[in-house]
């Protein structure tokens, strides 16, 4: 009796300790809420800090001799902060938590050939879109899988996306909630790279993805794309929500590098708009 | 059944140019290191004390952290701490990575030094009370520095634990030696390459700091 006492009045303790962390750190979160409009914050700071996931030829990878960031995404992100008056400070992280990241606070902003989706605008604001691109299917090289039409052929293959894109999306909503495809016939990984490996090793039949970081694949990998897919999905950069004056002044500065043709000039750069053309 | 991605014949000259790639990042993933690693001495040995002569409140506190904390993988308190550094400390980036591999160091020392304390036996705070001494005192200069001299080995472990856990941080934003390794691997499309530099790397670092301390054991050691 006396041990039950005590170890009840233990763990009566150790609850009341849990309860005044979890309301130590809601008090904060709550009286931390937001810093009041980030555009002012960072003109500032003379700094942008930009978060994205260094691992997506050709919108975003790092340069190997100069140890910079580099790519489509990249050098679009350095236009617009060259118009804003500051820098750009980046942050390399998993894709996974890169939109997370707008709402810890930890970046100002998001790019990454990250498609607008009704799903990501609850957690970030996103700019008008700048570049669209279709989707690709990708196979090994040689091999005998052949896919016309992903809603028809997925079901029956071992297919591999990239944890929390669009892609990873649409096999989910339309093929494996729709029950017409295995969960298990999926697999999702933290970086695309990680997808091709296991495509060459023979693990997957096709990897699902961005039509021009496909074609980027297909130089140094043997692997081909089988089919591009057309589902026209724009590509944003995102701030935190309510940020609505630095969204504004991201799609005024986007529109002036349409309009000047920076954008299509960095397109041609990294040979994105050739893989929007061969993909028709 | 497994296949190799590709003929995997060493890369030797990406292997050069992946630790010289790498190699501007040791100093991220030493300050991680050293960061954390002091801190959690620190508030370790504090928590240590705590459990052992504090009162009954400040002894269940100190044990429930570190049973809470040791509950959860490394990876899970770094996220949670990623997502609060902000809103409730005001800080971000590698800061948050800190505070995050140091929350969790901290109820790993906390044990290594509890474990020491409780070796030393009852015997030296009696001696240290009857000649006159306050507890503090006695906390302070004759338990204290028996405990750290005793712990060497047990931490010079965890010295290697926290530094190899800093690779965590990556996930977060932080441009350490994973890092780094990730992206050469991802620009030359040769990722085995990349990480075998990154491993040579880490195996250095940790074979050094064992090194170092191993002599600081042998040095310091106490004379029974």
């Amino acid at each position: 009796m006396e041990g039950g006492h005590t170890l009840s009045k233990k763990y009566k303790v150790l609850v009341a300790l849990l309860l005044a962390v979890v309301l130590v750190f809601s008090v904060a979160a709550v009286a931390g809420c937001k810093p009041k409009n980030a555009l002012q914050a960072i003109l500032k700071a003379k700094k942008i800090i930009v978060g994205t996931s260094a691992d997506y030829l050709p919108f975003e990878f790092v340069d190997e001799t100069t140890g910079n960031y580099t790519g489509f995404d990249v050098e679009l992100m350095e236009l617009i902060a060259e118009k804003l008056g500051v820098t750009v400070e980046w942050k390399d992280m998993d894709f996974l938590i890169v939109l997370n990241s707008l709402e810890a606070g930890q970046v100002n902003a998001a790019i990454g050939a990250m498609s607008i989706t009704p799903e990501r605008q609850e957690q970030a604001l996103f700019s008008n879109p700048y570049w669209e691109s279709p989707n690709a299917v990708l196979v090994k090289k040689d091999s005998t899988v052949t896919v016309t039409d992903p809603l028809v052929d997925f079901p029956a293959l071992l297919i591999g996306v990239q944890s929390g894109t669009i892609h990873e999306d649409y096999v989910k909503t339309q093929l494996i909630d729709a029950g017409l495809m295995e969960a298990a016939n999926l697999s999702s990984y933290p970086r695309a790279d990680n997808a091709i490996s296991d495509l060459v090793a023979g693990r997957l039949d096709a990897v699902y993805m961005d039509a021009a970081a496909a074609q980027a694949f297909t130089e140094k990998y043997p692997v081909v794309i089988a089919m591009v897919h057309k589902v026209e999905s724009g590509m944003g950069i995102a701030v935190m929500l309510g940020e609505q004056e630095l969204i504004d002044r991201i799609n005024e500065i986007l529109a002036q590098l349409m309009e000047d043709g920076s954008i299509e000039t960095l397109a041609d750069k990294y040979k994105i708009a050739q893989t929007l053309a061969e993909g028709g | 059944m497994f296949r190799p991605a590709r003929d995997h014949r060493l890369d030797l000259s990406l292997f050069l140019r992946s630790l010289k790639f790498i190699a501007p990042a040791i100093k991220v993933t030493v300050l991680l290191t050293v960061f954390a690693l002091t801190f959690g001495l620190v508030f370790g040995l504090a928590l240590a004390v705590a459990r052992v002569y504090g009162n009954r409140f400040a002894a269940t506190a100190a044990g429930a952290y570190s049973r809470v904390v040791r509950s959860l993988p490394t990876l899970v308190v770094l996220y949670i701490f990623y997502n609060l550094a902000w809103v409730a400390f005001r800080v971000g980036g590698v800061a948050a990575a800190v505070i995050a591999l140091t929350a969790c160091t901290t109820a790993y020392q906390s044990e290594i030094f509890r474990g020491a304390i409780q070796s030393l036996g009852t015997g030296q705070m009696a001696a240290a009370r009857s000649l006159g001494m306050s507890r503090a005192t006695a906390i302070r200069s004759v338990i204290i520095p028996q405990v750290l001299r005793l712990a060497i080995p047990s931490w010079s472990n965890e010295a290697a634990i926290v530094l190899k856990d800093s690779s965590l941080a990556s996930a977060v934003g932080t441009t350490e030696v994973f890092r780094r390794a990730q992206q050469i691997g991802a620009a030359n499309r040769d990722y085995l390459t990349a990480f075998l530099a990154a491993g040579l790397i880490y195996f250095c670092l940790t074979f050094i700091t064992n090194r170092v301390l191993d002599f600081g054991h042998k040095r310091y050691k106490l004379k029974t």
